[in-house]
């Protein structure tokens, strides 16, 4: 179905993201689906991750740190844990999960049953329909999720941390907050926004490509989650690194 | 609005498909052409309708060549060009009323939405389906999605239709229905080209064609 490589595809897509206010009127509704799907529906999985990981990491971490008397360490961990790398890295995983393969076989089976040949029968653009909305869908998604993992996380942390030793809630999150520096938080951000778009624009690429059979939508998916996958984890030691080059650690 | 072929070539898996095509249909005339299956029918409906670009040669829609046309002539194009698929290839995860909605909200922005949604339930009242526009169009019936797949072609009532395998998919009521459309189309001085074999659609004509060894006979 498509023609173009990915790298003009992919050029294509975001200059006309610039444009989304020119077709609005047919991808509005497109990118509030693709906010709901990925952005609300996949809330309580999101939740119920980063309430775990946290409850694990303090219970298994607060107890050994406190026998060295190194207790306030515990909100470094949290924040690498939960904010800067893990958090991350488990978000963007959920998502392709959850939304890049969906979208994927969406379109390759929209290719089958010939849904394109009618949009461009109607003089419907396909990269403003159906690629716009989703990768911008996808965008302010993983902005969501990584907020409400953020969120989740605090919560439970200081709910385990409670079990241990009292401390007011607004102790906690002083403490926290103390110790959360720009840098992190910027990390957070270019971690999930970069993984949103290139998972998007992959997996939006690897749907357009079916051709004709209904064959080619498993191949392409397998194709997408793999090439998916690998930019995830290059993306996340790239911007690791840098950051720990910066602080001196490597 | 006239639309007419120039000298098509187009190869498929080193095959000619078309060798030198040339077809021109006339502002107001309704053209049937037909052809044995493999001829290539679906592939000169995908050119009329932009889907598919020739290999060489052009498609010429009043008078400009759809390659070299600027952006308002190609919308102009894109507007007063209603196609209908063999296969309704309605947009399935959007329900009956979105999937109406479509060449409105692409074409009509000057039109509320209360308007658009009046047109679509006039139209759907056609087909006894406007009590069920919530439904998604992949519960409906075959037939059913193909009468939904014309009124998504003709609702901004264009000046040229272009018909792949029109009667096919729908039972005789609904057949009739088609027969009748095309005739009002057609005096309504809308320029149709159909693709069938059917000799029911032939009789409507104003010209038949006969596709055979990559040329357009006329018939």
């Amino acid at each position: 179905m498509l023609r173009l490589g990915f790298i003009p595809f992919s050029y294509y897509v975001i200059a006309d993201c610039f444009d989304f206010h020119s077709h609005k009127s047919i991808s509005a509704e497109v990118l509030f689906k693709q906010i709901r799907f990925t952005g609300l529906e996949a809330l309580s999985l999101i939740f119920t991750i980063s309430f775990v990981l946290s409850v694990l990491i303090i219970a298994q971490g607060y107890p050994i740190l406190t026998s060295i008397g190194q207790q306030a360490l515990i909100y470094d961990i949290l924040i690498v844990s939960i904010v800067r790398d893990g958090g991350p890295f488990i978000v963007c995983f959920i998502v392709l999960a959850r939304s890049g393969t969906a979208i994927t076989t969406e379109l390759g089976n929209m290719v089958v049953a010939k849904e394109m040949d009618a949009l461009n029968a109607m003089g419907i653009s396909l990269i403003s329909y159906l690629v716009v909305p989703r990768v911008l869908g996808m965008l302010f998604s993983v902005i969501l999720l990584m907020s409400y993992f953020v969120l989740a996380g605090t919560l439970s942390s200081f709910l385990t941390v409670s079990l241990f030793n009292h401390m007011p809630l607004v102790r906690f999150i002083s403490e926290l907050l103390n110790q959360l520096t720009l840098v992190d938080l910027i990390i957070m951000f270019a971690k999930v926004v970069l993984c949103g778009l290139l998972v998007a624009l992959i997996s939006c690429f690897h749907g357009l490509k079916v051709n004709k059979a209904i064959t080619e939508v498993p191949q392409r998916n397998i194709k997408a989650v793999g090439q998916s996958l690998t930019i995830i984890c290059i993306v996340h030691l790239v911007l690791s690194s840098t950051l720990l080059l910066d602080l001196g650690v490597l | 609005m006239n639309l007419s072929l120039r000298k098509i070539h187009h190869k498929l898996q080193g095959r000619d498909v078309f060798n030198n095509l040339n077809l021109e249909v006339q502002c107001g005339e309704c053209c049937v052409i037909k052809g044995v299956s493999g001829s290539g029918k679906s592939l000169l409906f995908s050119m009329l309708c932009d889907i598919v670009r020739p290999q060489n040669g052009c498609v010429v829609y009043n008078n400009v060549c759809l390659p070299d046309m600027d952006k308002s002539q190609y919308y102009s194009y894109k507007k007063q060009t209603g196609a209908i698929f063999q296969l309704p290839a309605l947009i399935s995860n959007l329900t009956l009323k979105e999937n109406l909605l479509l060449p409105l909200n692409q074409f009509c922005n000057d039109l509320s939405y209360q308007d658009k949604l009046k047109i679509i339930e006039s139209k759907c009242e056609e087909i006894g389906l406007h009590n069920q526009l919530e439904l998604r169009t992949d519960h409906l019936s075959i037939g059913m999605a193909s009468l939904v797949g014309v009124i998504r072609a003709t609702i901004l009532q264009p000046s040229v239709i272009i018909w792949d395998s029109p009667i096919c998919e729908v039972d005789c009521h609904w057949a009739d229905y088609e027969i009748n459309l095309i005739k009002n189309l057609k005096n309504s001085g809308v320029t149709q080209i159909l693709f069938s074999n059917r000799r029911v659609i032939s009789t409507l004509a104003d010209s038949v064609y006969q596709l055979k060894s990559g040329l357009c006979y006329a018939a």
